[in-house]
């Protein structure tokens, strides 16, 4: 069997293209879980807070307290996982990982102080501008590990600046549904091949 | 230099090791996601699975997921090596 260099660059190439549709599949399978977890979070709280005011800072403390305990612990479950699947790169892994939660800690700290300085806000506000930042923060990594990522958080960007805008008295139910509801549909889009 | 390994050298089965390749050792695939990831028809999946199967490179492994059945794959220990020579002799070709 005769292999010509022309045919063999094209192996490679089709070699790398399958390493990176593999590389996607993983990303999009581990991001999956955080979207459908957060969806659900907003759903709840939003519609407590849209049905049941008085609960609202409750609802909204426990969902934060179950989604970022169970976002750790997806997260470590995750990074093992990552571990056996390339022990190579184990290290890079950890390093890479190290550098991307620096990065979304200087632009949680930006955040903060952002908030800060333009404080004080409405509950409304604070709602809209909070689930923005994380819309866009799926937006930013969506590039780096896949477009569908990218199409959910602009989905969610807009459906949250359309609440904003135009609903009034039914703002809360529609950021639960709309932004919520985007984010649970998000995650399970991402879990199909 | 040794030869190429012309089970892996056909396209689709180029394709078939190399996803398999990047999965962990202890990672299987489901024959419906190799298949979407590869763009190929359950025919054209089937007899080239029976190749790589038949050379000792792929396991396929039947289950059943709850009441649903379930084919998983994955790349043996020799089909790894073999993949691994395939991508070898590739690189030295274009670079020698």
């Amino acid at each position: 069997m005769q292999i010509s260099r022309d045919e063999a660059a094209q192996a490679l190439s089709d070699i790398n293209d399958a390493r990176s549709r593999v590389d996607k599949l993983h990303g999009y399978g581990d991001a999956a879980p955080f979207l459908i977890l957060w969806g659900m979070v907003w759903l709840v709280a939003n519609s407590t807070t849209q049905f049941a005011p008085a609960l609202a800072d409750m609802a909204w403390l426990v969902g934060i307290l179950t989604g970022t305990t169970l976002t750790i612990v997806l997260a470590s479950v995750q990074a093992k996982r990552r571990g056996a699947r390339d022990t190579n790169q184990a290290g890079q892994s950890a390093q890479v990982a190290m550098r991307m939660g620096v990065s979304q800690g200087v632009v949680l700290a930006f955040f903060v102080a952002m908030v800060s300085i333009v404080w004080p806000l409405d509950a409304r506000q604070f709602n809209a501008l909070i689930s923005l930042f994380w819309a866009c923060t799926y937006m930013g990594v969506g590039v780096w590990i896949g477009m569908r990522l990218f199409w959910i958080g602009a989905i969610t960007a807009l459906a949250i600046l359309f609440g904003f805008f135009n609903i009034e008295h039914y703002y809360s139910l529609w950021m639960g549904v709309a932004g919520g509801g985007s984010l649970i549909a998000g995650g399970l889009w991402l879990r199909r091949v | 230099m040794e030869g190429p390994d012309e089970v892996i050298h056909q396209s689709t089965r180029l394709r078939i090791t190399s996803i398999l390749n990047a999965l962990s050792s202890a990672e299987l695939m489901e024959f419906s996601t190799l298949k979407a990831l590869i763009s190929a028809s359950d025919g054209n999946m089937a007899t080239h699975l029976t190749a790589l199967e038949k050379a000792g490179y792929i396991a396929v492994t039947k289950d059943f997921l709850g009441k649903k059945p379930r084919t998983r794959v994955a790349l043996t220990a020799d089909g790894r090596r073999a993949f691994t020579r395939h991508v070898a002799y590739l690189k030295a070709l274009l670079e020698g």
